[in-house]
């Protein structure tokens, strides 16, 4: 397995308000190579901390999640600042519909930093629908769509065994969202294990293995 | 990976301490009630390894500046160890410490006038470094001066204008190429992109992500802008009164902040 997660338990604690919010009450899943599952559940669930938590951006309370591929092995609950950043070298990529930009940094050149070769870069943002007189632009300037796309390239460029992907394919028009569920499979196709998050679980054929609800805390069968 | 820069429990106060103050856990005041000692900073400890960059946030007075200047040798501190590259070098005085200075640590002050000499030129300023870490041959030193000053974006014409006739902005960069100019192993940088406006923030940040991306330097970032350090830091502390009160992987302690006060400094970032 790619990815392995027991028992999870996640929490917020908002100390200003004296409250305490159960997010994640118990959560076990996990996601074999080439393997793509799905999150499903109502806004506020917590499909969202559950990627989080497995790309250590969220600090779980209890449980497991072990990453292991190419003879590495992870364990990210309780692990420290350097285990994280390691992981997130090597093992763990993720993509958000949302992008920090850089200020003054091209499209191009950010993925080029990511070690991407220049000319791969920039077949990989023609081909999910970036026009190609934007890849010398920063992001700074474009659309939400079009930043989408960059952290989408960005994303699938980094060749981690493991890709965690939230709404991805929120912000774009059906033919670039097409595109973008074509690499995602052709990189399940390479052997990447997937966990991701969908507003409209895609239909294409062969992308999703599983769908799985997280209602009240718990991961349910679709 | 061992670390480029390590400060091991650094204490530094202002008075003589009494036993109440001594003894106190975290929480307690900066100041001793009792005996009106102050405590800048408290059991820091900070390890940065080659190609890692650690920020440093918390409300003024919370004893960042003063873990910078510890690091940076400009003041010792009461108690604790700083270490450059595994060697203690906390007790290091007089000409030894101005060559560990020139040769491995590079600073950024917020203010420039505390790290540039505003009456010597831009390229002056450069080569001062440079002399103290051993250049002589004036050729050499005026090419890497001019190199550094086309680096950083400044106009070739302007290396011979004092450093005083520059704006803000480029002062900043004076710093940041006076910082570079020995390649040192450390960079620390003290709200280096306060007090600027956007278009020249923007330009400056660009700069200091090339640095990271073309030298492994060992970077620390001391800055009260959130959006300035979840670019530039891969680990972050959060202080407090003198203490460190949070750390971890940036995104995470801003993400999913613990300490109430984190969490209070999160909150109140604009969006």
């Amino acid at each position: 397995m790619t990815l392995e997660i027991r028992e999870l338990r996640k929490s917020f604690t908002q100390h200003a308000l004296g409250r305490r919010i159960d997010v994640l009450e118990g959560v076990s899943l996990s996601v074999a190579p080439g393997e793509c599952v799905v999150l499903s559940g109502p806004s506020g669930s917590g499909k969202t901390t559950l990627l989080r938590c497995v790309y250590g951006q969220a600090l779980p309370d209890a449980g497991s999640i072990r990453i292991e591929a190419g003879g590495e092995e992870r364990e990210m609950v309780g692990a420290g600042p350097s285990t994280v950043l390691a992981a997130r070298r090597r093992l763990v990529g993720l993509a958000t519909q949302f992008l920090d930009v850089v200020p003054r940094v091209p499209a191009l050149e950010l993925l080029r930093q990511r070690g991407q070769e220049r000319a791969a870069a920039g077949r990989l943002l023609s081909r999910l629908g970036l026009a190609e007189e934007l890849h010398d632009m920063p992001p700074a300037t474009f659309s939400g769509g079009q930043r989408q796309i960059v952290n989408l390239a960005l994303a699938l460029s980094s060749r981690r065994p493991l890709l965690l992907l939230d709404e991805v394919t929120a912000s774009l028009d059906p033919a670039r969202r097409r595109a973008a569920l074509e690499l995602i499979q052709e990189r399940k196709q390479e052997g990447v294990a997937m966990l991701a998050v969908f507003h409209d679980v895609p239909t294409q054929s062969g992308l999703v293995d599983r769908v799985l609800t997280v209602r009240q805390g718990q991961l349910v069968a679709a | 990976m061992s670390a480029v820069l390590e400060l091991d429990a650094l204490t530094v106060r202002y008075g003589e301490g009494c036993p109440e103050c001594e003894g106190s856990g975290p929480g307690s005041p900066a100041r001793c009630t009792r005996c009106g000692t102050v405590w800048a900073c408290r059991d820091v400890s900070l390890e940065v390894e080659a190609g890692d960059t650690v920020g440093i946030v918390g409300e003024s007075g919370s004893g960042k500046s003063t873990v910078l200047a510890c690091a940076n040798l400009d003041r010792p501190p009461t108690s604790g160890r700083v270490l450059l590259q595994g060697e203690d070098v906390t007790e290091v005085r007089g000409g030894a410490r101005r060559r560990l200075r020139a040769e491995r640590l590079g600073i950024v002050y917020q203010a420039p006038a505390q790290g540039l000499d505003l009456s010597v030129t831009a390229g002056g300023n450069v080569a001062d470094r440079l002399l103290a870490a051993g250049g002589r041959a004036y050729a050499p030193l005026r090419e890497r001066a001019l190199d550094l000053h086309q680096q950083m974006e400044l106009p070739a014409g302007r290396l011979d204008d004092r450093a005083r006739s520059f704006s803000g902005g480029m002062q900043q960069r004076v710093q940041l190429s006076r910082a570079l100019a020995t390649e040192p192993p450390i960079l620390l940088l003290d709200e280096p992109t306060s007090g600027l406006d956007v278009s020249v923030q923007a330009r400056l940040l660009d700069l200091i992500r090339r640095v990271q991306l073309e030298r492994a330097v060992a970077m620390v970032i001391v800055s009260h802008d959130l959006a300035v350090i979840r670019m530039l830091a891969d680990r972050l502390l959060v202080m407090q009164q003198g203490r460190v009160v949070e750390q971890g992987v940036t995104d995470q302690v801003l993400g999913d902040p613990q300490h109430a006060y984190s969490q209070l400094l999160v909150s109140s970032q604009l969006q």
